[in-house]
């Protein structure tokens, strides 16, 4: 098993700058995701060596290969469309990239099958990509890629053109096939619900550069910026419009809440709030219990919020927010989400909210 | 892709546009009472056309409609597919060789004109009358002796190695004088045709598909040597420096081509096309051809221009004769595609 | 109302009235043309015909050169396509315009370039026998075999170079990358990836190419050396000297099975290159990569400008040339220009050009139109994929007599049917890459909006297929202007456009001018293409 090391890879084109440092640890799987143009795919072919950097690395397992030919480099690709050979059949296709071994003919139609047994597609030789479904092109196109028998395999959006029920089900075969086979991956998705169950990490771009990277978990509830915020949709960005010292805590004031800060303390005297954000994940909020908040005290934000619309979400309800101005999602439990229409003062545990800036 | 949008009503207009232009362009006014068929040269603003019709025109009050189906062989097969319900009235352009087919179709109809007596018996080209000529020319190799130091001096000379791939010729299933070239041949050789085109083979540079092209190739130096008419020395005297470009005579003789005019079997205007058969032969006609249609007069008696001095008249014509001319072609085409 | 019912699919179906409306442009003169073969029968005429050993030869000749030529244009043609696909470089736009050559200058003017240039007095020679004191002209093919093949090569690898630069550009590049990835070398990832999506397009252009010199008449004649025949060639002969009718019929039906022959496979190719056309994203082209590039390159593009254009340059020269006096004294100037100006009936010339033009290139849009939908709903049997392409296998001649046949007299409806027709293939080709785009649900979304099915096509399909209309109309309008067969078949008396002015030169021993007529009729023909493709985004 081994790593994958991308260091201060550039790209510039006239209109766009590509520029990305991640590491893909040996026998994970890095997920990449982002809004399209964000530059993941440029990314992705200069790891594969489509596309040559203008500055930086990429190291496979310790090895410098930013300079080797794109099939010398340890790394296999899976298509988006998966760029089945159309007038090759299925075998042929598999058989593709295994024509430097220089096997026997029997040998040679061993291997295929075995590959194809491997990803449940025995028997599937002599059909060609038109005539396969969705998965089993799929499938098709990582066996023809597994078998180079890559330490590396990228994936570019190999799923973005089938279907919801398909999706979820072929990803958990990539899994279980990188799990089987402990192969490095990186998988490059605009699909964020997908970018968080497959990846061990994710690594989140916009405007080709890499805002965060780090276990989908904390992504997920601490963001390093409303960017990031934003794209997850992980809960809530509110302007701050003031600090404040309240009882020697220090609080962010919004629109209609405030929220004291534990444990921050202004460490620089110039700090503007202008471009800062008070944010926690949209499921930390609850209705304000009035006698509990007194005796907690400092330990809860509180803000205020006039329910605008409520939607069944099955085992949560998904509400619209409107606090002072500020539409936001919060995602309640069914027995406690308010009902539309209803203004309600809520209440967010201090050590769940963070401030964000829009750097 | 980019798409804008072209509105509907922008197109249909172009569409309309071009419809009701196609439509008035359709029109055509009949009020003529001579319809006549002519060859694209004859009618042409070099040709005679523009001077001979507008006189006829004004001599006899007559209306003329002249019709340009092509070359001479298009005149004719217009004027057979017509047959039946005939439109033209006067086909000017049967020559020696055309003739055979526009008799054996019958499509023309005598007449024989009111000085016919005037005119050398060798110029007839039917007895009947069918046909009357008007002007005639012989066929020569035209020398460009710029290019060429030797010129070749019999049709046999033209077999020579020395004046490989110096000779252009016209095809004798496109052209004319392709097809005169290939009645000198047979009339001088008849049954070593065959092997006589064999030897000429390697001094044919090309077989060019009418006299335009090949002249063309000939003035711009490619060969030094062409087939066309012995008054092309003439044009050149006309028009450029005399002297270059010369006619050769051969002791063989020269086959002739006579150009004719006939009128059209049922005829809807024929006393107006017997009148133009008879302006035909009149000075005021056969002046204008010299100098428009390169060809020589066949009323005795008019004057050439002084450029007509550059081009010598052959001492032996060879007569010009149609039929059997088939059969020459093929054995002449045979022999060249023969390996 | 059952008796309404099939007026009403008329109504609705622009394609149910003008596909028969189309089949009758063409299959009437058409059987009118072949009707002489029945003359005594056709099973007589035609074993007379076969019986008859220049039949034979002729049809040897004729493949023997067309295939040759088309192998020529794909060698010629095929680095042009990728530059042309895959690269970006100063003066592509001039590259890509080259392929107006083929279906807007006259052969004639293309075999009086390729005299002045390659001829023994040509330019090319006289420069080499001035630059090594040679006394004979050093280049000698140009009248034989090779002189066909190399001018008939030259005269149409554009359009190889443009069907296939197309499908190269549209190539899927996933594909490469993909082979790349698993190992592929460059070459192999060509002829493995590459090479087979390519290969459609490249098939439809050789067979284009093939019909194209097939039918070449002009160029064979004069290259071919002394004697040589064509099928175009005999059937000329058997209809004009020798007033064989039936013969002549004989020729022109085998002719026109063996196009329909190449016209099957054409289809076939053209039909997946169109699909592939569709599917396809257009990837930018990228600078070159290293200097060896840049160099073969440059040697291609001096390659290009010395055995292409050099022979269209020379037609720009000649018709700069003034004669005077003797041929041998000349001056440069615009003198042939002016007089050409000056003529009586040059404006008519251009009127009536543009008249024939634009009604040629109307029906052929709109039956080009009507086909790609009526072609969207009858599916694919196989008369509905030949009938669209028969005119590409048809001589314009045969079709003009044939009119000239049913209607008694030559017409200028004629000429623009004969026009249209001939030009209908290539403007379907532009349109029906773009309505098969137009999909199905914008017309169910209008319909479901209330529209009927004819107010759909009217208002969603057409406006949104207009600027690959205009393209065809564009096509057609430059091949029309161009193309001289037809009227020089059957000439209507007054009736005089540019082409056939610049025949009528170059026949009365006026090159010059006829040289200035060619210039001015590439130039605005040239421009149209030129037009039309900033419009495609492909220059």
């Amino acid at each position: 098993m081994v790593s994958l090391e991308l260091r201060d890879l550039v790209k510039s084109w006239p209109d766009m700058t590509v520029s990305a440092s991640l590491v893909a640890e040996a026998g994970t799987i890095l997920a990449v995701a982002g809004p399209s143009g964000c530059g993941k795919s440029t990314l992705l072919r200069m790891v594969a060596g489509l596309i040559k950097p203008d500055s930086g690395n990429v190291i496979v397992g310790g090895r410098d290969v930013t300079a080797a030919e794109p099939h010398t480099r340890g790394i296999g690709m899976v298509f988006q469309d998966h760029a089945l050979f159309p007038h090759l059949d299925v075998a042929g296709n598999v058989a593709y990239g295994l024509r430097r071994l220089h096997l026997g003919r029997a040998d040679l139609a061993e291997r295929i099958s075995r590959l194809l047994a491997a990803v449940d597609l025995s028997g599937f030789e002599h059909r060609k990509p038109h005539e396969l479904s969705g998965g089993e092109r799929q499938r098709v196109a990582l066996a023809r890629t597994l078998a180079i028998e890559p330490s590396v395999v990228l994936f570019d959006e190999p799923l973005s053109s089938l279907d919801a029920a398909l999706r979820k089900r072929l990803r958990s075969d990539i899994v279980e096939e990188q799990r089987r086979l402990g192969f490095t991956a990186v998988y490059v998705t605009h699909d964020l619900e997908e970018a968080m169950a497959i990846g061990d990490s994710l690594a989140i771009m916009d405007s080709g550069r890499v805002l965060q990277c780090n276990p989908p978990r904390t992504v997920w509830s601490e963001p390093a910026c409303v960017k990031v915020a934003r794209f997850m949709g992980s809960g809530p960005c509110l302007p701050v419009l003031r600090l404040e010292e309240r009882l020697g805590v220090l609080t962010a004031c919004t629109a209609a809440g405030e929220f004291p800060l534990a444990g921050l303390a202004i460490q620089d005297p110039g700090f503007r709030p202008e471009n800062t954000y008070v944010f926690f994940e949209r499921s930390a909020a609850r209705p304000h219990a009035s006698d509990a908040a007194a005796a907690s005290g400092a330990s809860y934000g509180k803000f205020s919020a006039v329910c605008l619309r409520a939607d069944f979400a099955g085992d949560a309800v998904d509400c619209l927010m409107d606090s002072g101005g500020e539409l936001f999602t919060l995602r309640f439990d069914r027995e406690t989400a308010p009902a539309a229409g209803t203004i309600t003062s809520y209440e967010v545990p201090a050590g769940r909210c963070s401030l964000l800036t829009d750097s | 892709m980019h798409t804008r949008p072209v509105s509907t009503r922008e197109g249909l207009a172009v569409l309309f546009t071009a419809l009701v232009a196609l439509t008035t362009s359709c029109v055509q006014k009949n009020d003529a009472q001579l319809v006549i068929y002519a060859y694209d040269s004859f009618a042409s603003e070099w040709g005679p056309a523009p001077i001979v019709i507008p006189a006829f025109e004004k001599a006899t009050g007559i209306k003329v409609e002249l019709v340009v189906p092509g070359d001479a062989g298009q005149v004719l097969a217009r004027a057979i597919d017509e047959k039946k319900a005939p439109v033209a009235d006067l086909l000017i352009g049967i020559d020696g060789n055309l003739l055979p087919k526009a008799l054996a179709a019958g499509v023309l109809s005598a007449y024989k004109p009111k000085n016919s007596e005037v005119l050398q018996p060798n110029l007839v080209l039917d007895s009947e009358w069918r046909i009357t000529p008007y002007d005639w020319s012989s066929f020569a190799i035209i020398w460009d002796s710029e290019k060429l130091a030797n010129p070749p001096a019999s049709l046999e000379d033209l077999t020579k190695p020395e004046y490989a791939r110096k000779l252009i010729l016209m095809d004798p299933r496109t052209s004319t004088p392709g097809l005169g070239f290939v009645a000198w041949t047979a009339a001088e050789y008849g049954d070593g045709l065959a092997d006589y085109w064999k030897r000429l083979k390697p001094s044919i540079l090309t077989m060019s598909p009418g006299w335009d092209t090949g002249y063309g190739l000939f003035t711009s130096g490619e060969a030094p040597l062409v087939i066309s008419y012995t008054t092309s020395a003439a044009y050149h005297a006309e028009y450029e420096t005399a002297g270059r470009y010369r006619a050769l005579e051969f002791p063989e003789g020269h086959p002739v081509q006579i150009e004719g005019a006939g009128i059209v079997a049922k005829a809807r205007h024929r006393k107006a096309a017997e009148a133009f058969i008879d302006f035909m032969l009149t000075r005021e006609f056969q002046e204008v051809l010299p100098l428009t249609n390169w060809m020589y007069p066949v009323l005795p008696g008019i004057e050439l221009p002084a450029s007509y001095s550059a081009a010598p008249e052959p001492e032996r014509m060879l007569p010009a004769s149609g039929s059997g001319l088939d059969a020459a072609v093929k054995v002449a085409l045979d022999a060249l595609q023969a390996p | 109302m059952p008796m309404k019912a099939p007026l009403r699919r008329l109504g609705v179906r622009p394609g149910a009235v003008l596909f028969p409306a189309f089949g009758l442009l063409l299959l009437v003169p058409l059987a009118a043309a072949f009707s002489p073969l029945f003359d005594g029968g056709m099973f007589s005429n035609l074993v007379r015909a076969f019986s008859e050993p220049r039949f034979v030869r002729s049809f040897g000749y004729g493949i023997a050169q067309a295939a040759a030529s088309a192998v020529l244009a794909a060698l010629v043609g095929i680095p042009g396509a990728f530059l042309l696909a895959r690269r970006q470089f100063p003066g592509k736009k001039i590259l890509s315009a080259l392929s107006a050559v083929p279906f807007c200058v006259p052969p004639l003017i293309i075999a009086i370039g390729f005299v002045l240039y390659y001829g023994r007095q040509g330019f090319l020679n006289r420069a080499l026998m001035a630059a090594f004191g040679l006394t004979e002209p050093p280049l000698q093919f140009l009248y034989s075999f090779s002189g066909v093949v190399l001018a008939h090569g030259f005269y149409n690898f554009p359009v190889v170079m443009r069907f296939v630069g197309d499908a190269w550009a549209t190539a899927p590049r996933r594909h490469e990358d993909a082979a790349r990835l698993l190992g592929a070398s460059e070459r192999r990832v060509f002829l493995t990836v590459t090479l087979p999506s390519i290969l459609p397009a490249f098939g439809a252009a050789m067979s284009l190419v093939f019909l194209m010199c097939f039918y070449s008449f002009v160029i064979v004649l004069l290259f071919g050396g002394p004697g040589v025949g064509t099928p175009e060639v005999e059937l000329y002969r058997a209809a004009r000297f020798e007033f064989d009718r039936p013969l002549a019929s004989a020729f022109a039906l085998v002719e026109t099975v063996v196009a329909m022959l190449v016209l099957y496979a054409y289809s076939m190719f053209e039909r997946r290159a169109a699909a592939d056309r569709r599917e396809a994203e257009r990837s930018a082209p990228s600078g070159f990569r290293n200097s060896r590039g840049v160099f073969l390159a440059l040697l291609y593009g001096a390659f290009i400008l010395v055995c292409f254009i050099g022979p269209l340059a020379s037609i720009v020269v000649e018709s700069l040339t003034m004669r005077t006096a003797a041929r041998g004294a000349f001056t440069f100037g615009f003198g042939n220009y002016t007089s050409l100006f000056a003529r009586r009936g040059f404006g008519a010339a251009v009127l009536n050009t543009l008249v024939l033009g634009l009604s040629s290139a109307a029906l052929a849009a709109a039956t080009g139109f009507a086909f790609s939908v009526g072609m969207k709903r009858t599916g694919s049997s196989l008369m509905a994929k030949i009938l669209p392409l028969l005119p590409l296998g048809i001589s314009s001649v045969v079709l003009v007599y044939g009119w000239n046949a049913v209607l008694g007299t030559p017409s200028v409806f004629a000429l623009a049917a004969v026009q249209a027709v001939s030009a209908y293939p290539f403007a379907l080709r532009a349109i029906q890459s773009s309505v098969g785009l137009s999909d199905e649900r914008y017309v169910e979304a209008a319909r479901s909006l209330g529209s009927s099915r004819l107010g759909a096509t009217l208002r969603v399909r057409l406006p949104m297929a207009a600027p690959s209309i205009a393209s065809g109309f564009a096509l057609a309008f430059a091949m029309s202007a161009g193309d001289a067969n037809a009227i020089i078949a059957a000439p209507v008396s007054g009736f005089e456009t540019l082409a056939l002015l610049l025949y009528r030169l170059a026949g009365s021993y006026r090159l010059n001018e006829a040289c200035a007529a060619a210039v001015l009729l590439a130039v605005a023909t040239g421009f149209i293409f030129f037009w039309k493709d900033a419009r495609d985004g492909l220059a």
